[in-house]
């Protein structure tokens, strides 16, 4: 047996398959779920996982979730992120997830969801304004970090994406340092994470997932705004995926 | 229907503009509404109200006007209608809850204003409601700084009457809501010509007390393990007992109650058994807002209760028919509706009583905190009301939404985890 | 003709509503609804009805004298995930 674990994010989708093949990979969304969702079957197929055959069970997750037509399961990313982050931080913890659209914390207890945060209709504290800011600087989002590592903090202080993008305008137009700018990007994007992590209990073991997990930089500056250690993650944003795939195979067991 | 299209235009609406409302109800009640299964037989009345409800009450009301009588537009619970029946007038709810009249109330009011305040100014200024149209005299009160401001824009095109409702529940703040609404007695006598006499206003509070036992029997079908009637179903008629006939909607609600009490004995529920039970508490969900209900009853969950304005808030507890002179009557009224709990009141800890009693009485199994953007008042009370759940281990999700469809997907994404949470 | 649905049309909601009083006497199936916007531009009521009932309903008209305007064949489209309110 296969179980296939798919999230489509608003950026990137993840892949995750468990059982008798272990494999995992990231494709970028693009503008049509469907069409990914199409690659992500063909690029499992040459890898020899059929989503179609008996022997091969499918979650999918992710704000594309639906537009997976051949999976068994749909599940919200809430719920897959906490079954994933469990398996790399064990039945106590919370998980912050910075995605490309939306920010999540999931309090996860005794292995179960016990309490979740997403943030509002709003980009600030995402990948997106990283994305947005970084175009604006003329850098990939790597080199955004690079740079941010190498400069002071700039303070950015609107909350929302479009004003601190202005802000942004004033500070190249004022001839700042790219690296302290990028360095206020950063740290604006974490204060905000911090903010929304702030209004519940975070448990002792603190892990981030998504885009930015692996980051050691970000996390850094995360952990000295929430006051707790928070662990990058090495494949953190493959968390929903590897979540998903491992309740379609709790979920199959059960019937 | 030709005849509504003459009505219309003689109330001055924009036509045009009102025909793009009309284009999408049908759509949308029949994705709500008529898409569920099992509905009970009485429901095809409220059916009617809204396939017609441009239509059929309008007439009503312009009928009542050409008889001599007045209308008073109502845009909170807290406004008692038995004063405004007692001078053989007649109280509608004005509450906006759609986009559509949104941005007309942008045009006059800063954005961040909560929907609910921008669509019942917008609805006035673009003439595209003909309840708006109709209502002679509009009665505001002072629940929110956003509404105080909006009564000044609107009485610039209408006359508005408004009260001022104290915001602590001390033995005073009864006292002078009481004169207020003595005050408000006097305005409509004044404004009708008819004198509100003891009689009259017995009268009237047995005609609103009776509305509010038919919808408590509603809401006490609700309780009930076997589930004989959806959330959503339950919704719509709360709104409609705002501005339909009381007496008509009291006879309606109460053959409905037959209908379902029965379905209770038959054990005939609309979901399956073990269907997790939702409570909704928060800001009021005006006409035609059916957004959240149908997103967490096509979530998997059920709403058992609403917390609400349109709900709780708006039938619980009964004005004393006992009293025999005007002015102990308008203190009974008075009482009544200062047990009403709503988050302008400070402090306000007996409305977490009310949504802890309301938890065990509906068999709740998660509260889902809804509040309309930029409502500041019960956006703060949330942090009391998250904290007082958590310790009595009832799960809540907190939401905040609007009147648009654009967060649709956001939304069904958060409910449909916390059912998943729930059935953990 | 799954996918078809039937609704009866009035020039008004008196008609409408007697109608399906009638029919509901006669045990006959039927819903009242909003006007779909794909059968008339005209808003207010209309009764959902069965096919198969089409002849039940157009002799219960005749005998009571109601009137209608039509009746009309409508793609079933009910779709609760569609999320467009109004």
């Amino acid at each position: 047996m296969n179980y296939v674990g798919i999230d489509i994010g608003s950026t990137a989708s993840k892949v995750a398959v468990t059982g008798e093949k272990e494999l995992k990979f990231v494709l970028p969304t693009g503008w049509s779920s469907k069409e990914t969702t199409m690659l992500i079957k063909e690029k499992l197929l040459e890898d020899g996982v059929d989503v179609g055959d008996a022997e091969t069970k499918v979650a999918a997750t992710g704000y594309g979730r639906i537009a997976v037509d051949f999976a068994d399961y749909v599940i919200t990313e809430i719920t897959c992120h906490a079954r994933g982050g469990r398996e790399m931080a064990g039945d106590e913890c919370t998980i912050i997830d910075v995605g490309g659209q939306d920010t999540k914390v999931i309090l996860v207890s005794e292995g179960m969801v016990q309490d979740f945060l997403m943030n509002d209709k709003c980009s600030a504290g995402t990948g997106k304004f990283l994305e947005i800011m970084a175009n604006r600087l003329g850098v990939s989002l790597q080199e955004l970090f690079d740079m941010a590592a190498a400069g002071t903090v700039l303070p950015i202080s609107s909350l929302c994406t479009v004003f601190a993008e202005s802000e942004v305008i004033n500070y190249i137009g004022e001839g700042k340092n790219r690296e302290d700018i990028a360095a206020g990007v950063v740290d604006s994007v974490a204060a905000k994470v911090a903010q929304l992590s702030q209004r519940k209990n975070l448990s002792e073991k603190v892990i981030l997932t998504g885009g930015l997990s692996h980051s050691r930089y970000f996390t850094g500056i995360l952990s000295a705004k929430v006051g707790k250690t928070v662990e990058p993650t090495a494949d953190g944003r493959y968390a929903g995926a590897l979540g998903a795939a491992l309740l379609a195979r709790e979920k199959s067991a059960r019937r | 229907m030709a005849d509504n299209h003459k009505m219309w235009e003689e109330l001055g609406m924009n036509l045009e503009l009102h025909d793009q409302l009309c284009e999408v109800l049908p759509q949308a009640f029949g994705d709500v509404f008529l898409s569920q299964e099992n509905r009970p037989e009485g429901m095809d009345y409220y059916n009617m109200v809204v396939a017609d409800i441009h239509g059929i009450r309008p007439a009503e009301l312009i009928e009542h006007q050409k008889k001599g009588g007045k209308v008073f537009g109502t845009f909170c619970v807290y406004v008692p209608d038995e004063v405004i029946f007692a001078a053989d007038a007649i109280a509608t709810g004005l509450c906006g809850g759609s986009q559509f009249w949104v941005p007309g109330g942008e045009k006059v009011l800063p954005t961040n204003t909560c929907p609910l305040i921008k669509a019942s100014v917008g609805a006035r200024l673009d003439r595209t409601c003909p309840f708006f149209r109709i209502a002679d005299m509009y009665i505001g009160e002072t629940t929110c700084d956003g509404k105080k401001k909006a009564w000044e824009i609107l009485a610039e095109d209408v006359p508005v009457h408004v009260m001022d409702l104290p915001q602590m529940k001390r033995a005073k703040d009864v006292k002078a809501w009481a004169e207020e609404i003595a005050a408000l007695k006097e305005k409509v006598e004044e404004f009708t010509g008819n004198t509100v006499t003891a009689e009259k206003l017995a009268e009237s509070i047995k005609l609103i007390n009776g509305k509010r036992k038919a919808l408590a029997r509603l809401y006490d079908c609700r309780k009930s393990e076997t589930l004989p009637i959806s959330g959503t179903d339950a919704l719509v008629i709360s709104q409609i007992a705002f501005y339909d006939d009381p007496a008509r909607f009291t006879q309606m609600t109460n053959k409905l109650c037959d209908e379902l009490e029965q379905r209770i004995k038959d054990g005939v529920s609309v979901v399956p058994a073990g269907t997790k039970r939702i409570m909704l508490t928060g800001t009021p969900l005006a006409i035609p807002n059916w957004k959240l209900h149908n997103i967490v009853e096509t979530s998997g969950a059920v709403v058992v209760c609403e917390e609400m304005c349109t709900g709780t808030r708006y039938f619980e507890n009964y004005v004393d028919e006992s009293k025999e002179t005007v002015e102990d009557q308008i203190t009974a009224i008075a009482e009544r509706y200062m047990n009403i709990n709503c988050a302008c009141f400070t402090p306000n800890h007996a409305r977490i009583d009310d949504i802890l009693r309301l938890a065990k009485e509906y068999k709740v199994d998660g509260i889902i905190d809804v509040n309309l953007k930029f409502c500041n008042l019960y956006d703060t009370e949330g942090y009391f009301i998250e904290r007082a759940m958590k310790e009595a281990n009832i799960p809540v999700l907190g939401i905040e939404t609007d009147y648009t469809d654009s967060d649709a997907q956001q939304l069904r994404t958060r409910v449909s985890a916390f059912v998943e949470m729930l059935n953990n | 003709m799954e996918n078809i649905q039937h609704y009866v049309l009035f020039p008004n909601h008196d008609n409408g509503m007697r109608l399906y009083r009638e029919l509901k006497k006669l045990g006959v199936w039927a819903v009242i609804a909003p006007t779909p916007r794909s059968a008339s531009k005209c808003c207010g009521i209309s009764l959902m009805i069965n096919e198969g009932d089409i002849d039940a309903v157009l002799s219960c008209v005749a005998e009571h004298g109601i009137e209608i305007l039509k009746i009309a064949a409508v793609e079933k489209d009910l779709n609760p995930h569609r999320d467009r309110y109004c």
